[in-house]
């Protein structure tokens, strides 16, 4: 028996506590100061350093293919080399795949959104949160400054040998992509051990599996995704590393190793990867239905399993981006099918979402905007994809402008149309702000006739003939209309992308305040203030329905609150991981600088050891020396921890 | 905790599978695995590690009780034992980089035995550094009841470096004799 408080359940409804509010503050706030700043480890700033970040590398990648489109408008364009356009489409395609699609629709949704959804105080491994994100700035800060100084990766998004070896790539241009590409996705990898910790351990009491939010479902399956595919690239990325740094043959045929070994380990994990994308829009997507169709989401169970099937089934197709490559005919055969299988979960999602709307009271508010604009688009891009799924169409379609366009329907229609329905409908639970619903309005216009406008024709144009990663085309061509107009329907979104920045900036000083609950939601996120204090909730809620809010307004009775918890102390309550008992206290560890220096080290042993070998043995020991300080404990801590332990002399 | 453990061997487990599966994959790329002028890796050492890694499992699953006990006297002591079993198996992967009979440039086959033994001796170091931490940290006054659990923890990752040292030593070992 500690020497605590017991943790009970009250069922008085929780009324304001002032003395506890100032104590759970002065405990949960981060420190002030510049140095504080970069100790912070509550989930939700690093969940909005993570948006703001994506956000501006969103901005970095979009303007890269304004120019490129600038470039491709007319045939025989000079705007762009040939060195400059291999530099600018790799950089679009890096800096949209890993430095914007993974970090956003993961790392940040997840990391804000998951702890408060349900019902815990912060992430499970909170300084792992801080150092990840650092580890993320600093890949994507490696990588453009590369870029600016005209020595960025020009080897394609997905960098394949031998094209990106050494015989073929030399300098240094390929390295700052493979360090990025690793520091980001280990980055990746240690924010989804913390959301399925906290998913499985953290939640409310009463929060069984089958009551959590179809989010924080998705987020889960998403996390496990990540664990099983990202080691793959983050291991083609070192070998590529090590054959062009130190001589090692695991690519080069002439020596035993094999080009494809490196298309395979990329794609195995690259499929997935777009799956990790795609399914946390997915999740949003049952989010904004639910809460705007004014009923809980039609066919939960299904939706699940669906989510299920679709990880699964990710990790079975990766070869349907090969089939170009000489591989036998039972392979391709099976990819086929297999990528052919993806659509059934995927369409029942898709039908469940339709029944929630068809059977609930729809509220077209901005949020569904997109929603709808998901359909339209996601489905196109779909259809296209079973297209490509079969090996002759693929055959003749691989490396065109009609592999573009598919991508382009299914990543943006799949996953940017959800995170901006995403940020309308969030907007006011972080800043406390509504978004300008005029503004709003006229992006999101702007933004789908455009998308239209530039992706369309690029079926048309692909099947024509042109071909992906050219800088330029003849006039004989036949290209020069479509592309123009492809250029014209870019600009159309960029100036629907500024209308939104303008709106960002002037809604979070000057919007509408927003209230704790503004779309009258039901999730755990919409029970506290706007934006959430700095401990979350005052009391964590007892959880006795999925849609809490909703079930705590039709039985008040019911409504239960935890009491017992510590709030001189970051004390968390860990619960079971099926049906969320209370199972014990958990401390979480203080606000620290260790995790931002520990991403500071990794980030210069990579770079250091790309020049000198010897900087890798350097790095590890002062890492080392980092991690020590990481989990030295401090004489507040130790304190905090003995209050709540029994002592037996005998062991003492 | 555990799950932090837990969370850390599901993700080295995938990298070292997938590591594996390119492993098998440039053998399969290959008519001789290894090529024909590179000798087998030298099997003494490799082998030595591995029945130490094996008797280390002993004093672990010892180590693993008497943390649970919370008995302070005993946990350091097995701490000692382990730490020192620990130094004895690094030292014994210089010689199996030795024994590899290649430098890591001279073929895929080097590249991909050099980069899996890497990985290993990786883990085991810095595995064994923070069992180093660990027996330092149950000194003076940072003891809690929680140190203890974090080396019970501890013991269940070393099950887990022993477990991937006995299939590299298959794949590296066995492997290239068996093809």
């Amino acid at each position: 028996m500690s020497n605590l408080a017991p943790i009970t359940q009250s069922h008085a409804r929780a009324d304001w506590d002032q003395g506890h509010h100032n104590r759970l503050e002065a405990t949960w706030k981060g420190r002030p100061g510049f140095w504080g700043w970069f100790t912070w480890s509550h989930h939700k700033e690093i969940g909005i350093r993570y948006l703001v970040t994506a956000l501006c590398f969103l901005l970095l990648g979009g303007i890269l293919a304004l120019v490129m489109r600038l470039q491709l408008a007319r045939p025989e364009n000079h705007l762009l080399g040939p060195d400059q356009y291999n530099q600018f489409f790799t950089m679009h395609g890096t800096t949209m795949m890993f430095l914007f699609a993974v970090p956003v629709m993961f790392e940040a949704l997840a990391t804000y959104f998951v702890p408060l959804m349900v019902g815990a105080r912060n992430v499970a491994f909170p300084r792992l949160a801080s150092f990840s994100y650092f580890l993320y700035l600093f890949g994507g800060i490696v990588l453009w400054a590369m870029f600016l100084l005209n020595a960025g990766a020009d080897a394609g998004w997905f960098s394949y040998v031998p094209l990106s070896g050494p015989a073929f790539t030399p300098g240094h241009r390929a390295d700052a992509w493979s360090v990025m590409v690793m520091m980001t996705e280990i980055s990746a990898v240690c924010v989804a051990v913390e959301i399925l910790v906290t998913v499985f351990k953290l939640r409310a009491p009463g929060m069984s599996l089958n009551r959590i939010p179809l989010f924080v479902w998705v987020e889960t399956i998403v996390a496990f995704s990540v664990i099983f595919a990202l080691p793959a690239v983050i291991l083609s990325s070192l070998m590529l590393l090590l054959d062009r740094n130190f001589g090692t043959q695991f690519f080069n045929p002439a020596e035993g190793g094999d080009a494809l070994l490196y298309q395979h380990l990329f794609w195995f994990f690259g499929h997935p990867e777009v799956y990790i994308v795609f399914l946390p829009g997915a999740g949003v997507i049952s989010t904004l239905v639910a809460t705007f169709s004014r009923r809980r989401p039609f066919g939960y169970l299904a939706i699940v399993l669906s989510t299920v099937s679709v990880g699964f089934l990710g990790f079975g197709v990766w070869v349907h981006h090969m089939f170009a490559t000489g591989l036998p005919l039972l392979s391709l055969s099976f990819f086929t099918a297999a990528s052919l299988m993806i659509a059934i979960p995927t369409g029942i999602q898709i039908f469940c979402w339709l029944a929630t709307i068809i059977t609930g009271k729809l509220w077209l508010a901005t949020p569904m905007l997109w929603v709808f604009g998901f359909f339209f688009i996601f489905i196109l891009g779909g259809l296209t994809g079973v297209m490509l799924a079969s090996v002759p169409l693929d055959l003749q379609a691989h490396d065109t402008y009609f592999v573009v366009a598919h991508l382009h329907y299914v990543v943006i229609g799949g996953a940017v149309f959800p995170f901006f329905g995403a940020i309308e409908y969030w907007f006011p639970k972080i800043t406390g702000r509504m978004l300008n619903e005029m503004l709003s309005s006229v992006f999101f216009w702007l933004f789908f006739v455009g998308f239209n406008l530039t992706f369309f024709p690029m079926h048309l144009v692909g099947l024509a003939g042109m071909t992906r990663r050219i800088y330029t085309y003849g006039v004989d061509r036949g290209w020069g209309e479509l592309n123009y107009i492809e250029t014209v329907g870019a600009f159309l979104m960029g100036l629907g992308v500024l209308f939104f920045v303008i709106n960002l900036i002037l809604s979070a000083r000057r919007g509408r305040v927003a209230g704790d609950n503004p779309w009258r939601a039901g999730t755990l996120e919409w029970a506290t203030s706007s934006p959430p204090l700095a401990y979350n909730f005052l009391y964590i809620p007892v959880v006795q329905e999925r849609e809490t809010i909703w079930e705590d307004e039709a039985h008040p009775e019911r409504a239960g609150v935890v009491t017992g918890l510590r709030d001189e102390a970051r004390e968390m309550l860990v619960t079971t991981v099926v049906d969320a008992y209370p199972d014990h206290r958990l401390l979480l560890p203080a606000p620290s600088i260790w995790p931002f220096w520990a991403a500071v080290v990794v980030c210069g042993t990579a770079i250091c050891t790309v020049f000198q070998p010897w900087a890798f043995v350097v790095g590890s020991l002062l890492f080392g020396i980092v991690l020590i300080g990481w989990f030295w404990p401090s004489e507040e801590e130790t304190a905090a921890q003995h209050k709540g332990e029994k002592w037996d002399n005998a062991t003492s | 905790m555990w799950w932090a453990t837990a969370g850390i061997m599901l993700v080295e487990g995938v990298l070292l599978a997938i590591t594996v599966a390119s492993y098998f994959y440039l053998a399969s790329r290959n008519a001789n695995w290894p090529p024909l002028d590179t000798a087998p890796p030298e099997i003494l050492a490799g082998t030595v590690n591995l029945v130490l890694f094996l008797v280390s499992l002993a004093p672990n699953f010892w180590l693993k009780r008497v943390a649970g006990s919370g008995d302070i006297q005993k946990t350091r002591r097995a701490l000692y034992v382990m730490i020192l079993l620990g130094a004895a198996t690094l030292v014994l992967r210089v010689f199996e980089f030795a024994g590899l009979n290649c430098r890591w440039d001279f073929s895929s086959y080097a590249s991909i035995s050099w980069l899996l033994l890497g990985l290993l001796s990786l883990q085991l170091l810095t595995d064994w550094a923070d069992t180093v931490v660990l027996t330092i940290m149950l000194f003076g006054k940072h003891v809690r009841a929680g140190r203890f659990m974090d080396v019970a923890e501890s013991a269940d990752y070393w099950n887990f470096v022993v477990g991937s040292a006995a299939v590299g030593w298959v794949i590296l070992y066995l492997i290239p004799r068996w093809l």
